[in-house]
């Protein structure tokens, strides 16, 4: 575990906390000990294969659509 | 008396010829329902009354020259993530939303029923069909038939095992991350993950919005394409769902694979310590079969592999988690707490987190594109193992090590087999493929490239007109058919 992970894993508590999430002390004790791992499998997305290009690319995620009663104006 | 018909097709074969009328199957299955469900735990509800009621229209319509196709008076169970006109729907939870139950029939289950099917009853599934073996709820967690002390596989669970036990010839199921296929592995049954988008999830209660898929279960690829080809195509109450001419074929006619290049993602499960010694065996053998059948066998990298099964998880897990968040913090006590403590974890990804794993899932498809070139399908385990014992699945493993249920961070971890192809969004059909040395069966993926679901399903079919895996039924259910 790096030292990032682990001083990570103090903040899993506080985002429970954060998101209004009555989790009791065993399972918030639960999600600590796999937040390092949950952070290490996401750390594979940021792979510099995957943000190489990342300047270049266009908008990808939101395209408006017309709405319905305007279409023809 | 007349037995059960081992698939669809042979028993709308049988309807047409007047060999079977569809209230006569539909008693059949009710038969075995009575017989193993209690030992199975497989429904949530019979539809008895109902059904008999449906399979009589059927009937009747038949006898009256109308006839819907294939499907006509077929028996079918449904995943209980899938609303219906019943309105018992409850996605296997105590937490879920009462109105939710109250939509009607979803737009496949629909199409299921405009088609002649006559549906017999909701499935078992996990909880909101997280695909954990969470054994403590009130609701049925099915067993496995071929040994009950093993699970039956999950999320599609029921509809997997009341597959095996023939209390239906034809059910739907869900996959989020693997959850259509580790159940069809687990209990010698075929499942269809179809590309995204081909059949619209209206109706199917969320686990994650661009990764959740309908799909049909049966015992053979040629009745997933029956099945397959009801429900297809776009529907306005699902944006996501598209029209495409999938070029589905509706009969049994085997394709020739000979000089057809078919690869065999090795490198994604050779190696693994997780891989079960009678199931690699049992993938060797499937290459050769297609072998015997003319095809050439390429071994095929895939490239991006670890990121994109991180890019499932935690992208489902963003979304499975924003879908939820409202009701958790309303309703925390009514979730089971392992399910509750699993769709907690997406509060530790961020925003920036998932719209990374959505760029990776772009870049993922356009590297598979070339991986897969010139390659009709790709093979590859559907679990790693046969069906595990009970407190002896990776959820009760990875509970135990504290990890709450999901991946463990490493490479080989339990869903990687499955969850990549999700994050891609394509099709991926599941047959069985042989059993270990204690009787247990376990099955393999086809994977073919977006739209191509056909594809994946003639391999399927050629696979299955000259093996007979799929032909076997568990000893519960040989044992009923010679007392009757």
């Amino acid at each position: 575990m790096t030292e990032t992970t682990k001083q990570a894993t103090s903040m899993a508590a506080e985002l429970l906390r954060m998101h209004g999430l009555p989790a009791d002390a065993t399972e918030v004790e639960s999600l600590e000990l796999n937040f390092p791992f949950l952070r290490e499998a996401i750390g594979k997305l940021y792979a510099p294969e995957f943000t190489a290009d990342v300047e270049a690319e266009p908008c990808w995620i939101y395209s408006p659509e017309p709405f319905e009663s305007e279409e023809g104006k | 008396m007349t037995g059960m018909p081992q698939s669809i097709a042979q028993a709308a074969r049988q309807i047409r010829a007047g060999e079977l009328t569809s209230r006569a199957l539909v008693e059949l299955v009710q038969g075995r329902a009575d017989a193993l469900d209690p030992r199975l735990q497989i429904f949530i509800e019979q539809y008895r009354d109902e059904s008999l009621a449906a399979a009589d229209r059927a009937d009747r319509e038949l006898a009256s020259g109308i006839d819907r196709g294939p499907l006509h008076g077929i028996p079918m169970g449904l995943k209980d993530n899938l609303s219906t006109n019943e309105r018992n729907d409850h996605a296997g939870s105590d937490a879920i939303d009462p109105t939710w139950s109250r939509r009607g029939d979803g737009t496949a289950v629909r199409r299921l029923r405009e088609a002649g099917a006559v549906i017999v009853g909701k499935a078992a599934t996990s909880e909101f069909a997280v695909g954990l073996a969470d054994d403590f709820r009130r609701f049925p967690v099915p067993r496995n038939p071929w040994d009950r002390e093993r699970f039956g596989g999950g999320s599609s669970g029921g509809s997997g095992s009341g597959l095996a036990a023939e209390a239906f010839l034809g059910s739907l199921g869900t996959d989020t991350g693997g959850s259509i296929r580790d159940p069809a592995s687990m209990n010698n049954v075929c499942s269809l993950r179809p590309t995204f988008g081909v059949v619209p999830k209206d109706g199917c209660y969320p686990a994650g919005y661009t990764y959740d898929a309908v799909g049909p279960m049966a015992k053979t690829a040629s009745d997933c394409g029956l099945i397959l080809s009801a429900m297809a195509g776009a529907d306005p109450a699902d944006p996501t769902s598209r029209d495409y001419d999938l070029k589905l074929r509706t009969d049994d006619s085997v394709p020739d694979l000979r000089g057809v290049r078919i690869g065999v993602a090795r490198s994604a499960f050779e190696g693994s310590a997780l891989l079960d010694a009678d199931v690699r065996k049992g993938m060797l053998e499937a290459e050769q079969v297609f072998r015997e059948l003319g095809a050439e066998i390429v071994d095929v990298s895939l490239p991006h592999w670890e990121a994109l099964d991180s890019a499932s998880i935690n992208g489902s897990m963003s979304e499975v988690f924003s879908h939820h968040l409202p009701n958790l913090q309303r309703r925390w006590s009514d979730y089971s707490q392992q399910t509750r403590t699993v769709i907690a974890n997406g509060a530790f990804i961020a925003a920036a987190d998932y719209l990374q794993a959505q760029r990776v899932r772009r870049i993922g498809l356009d590297a598979m594109r070339e991986s897969f070139r010139g390659l009709r399908a790709v093979l590859m385990p559907a679990t790693w193992h046969p069906a595990p014992l009970w407190g002896k699945t990776w959820q009760d493993e990875s509970a135990t090590t504290g990890t709450g249920g999901i991946s463990t961070g490493d490479y080989a971890s339990p869903t990687s087999l499955t969850s990549p192809w999700a994050a891609l969004g394509l099709p991926v059909l599941t047959v069985p493929i042989g059993f270990n040395r204690t009787g247990l069966p376990f099955g393999m993926q086809i994977v073919s490239g977006p739209f191509a679901d056909e594809s994946a399903l003639a391999v399927g079919r050629a696979f299955q007109s000259v093996t007979t895996w799929h032909t076997r039924r568990p000893n519960m259910v040989q044992e009923l058919e010679q007392i009757a």
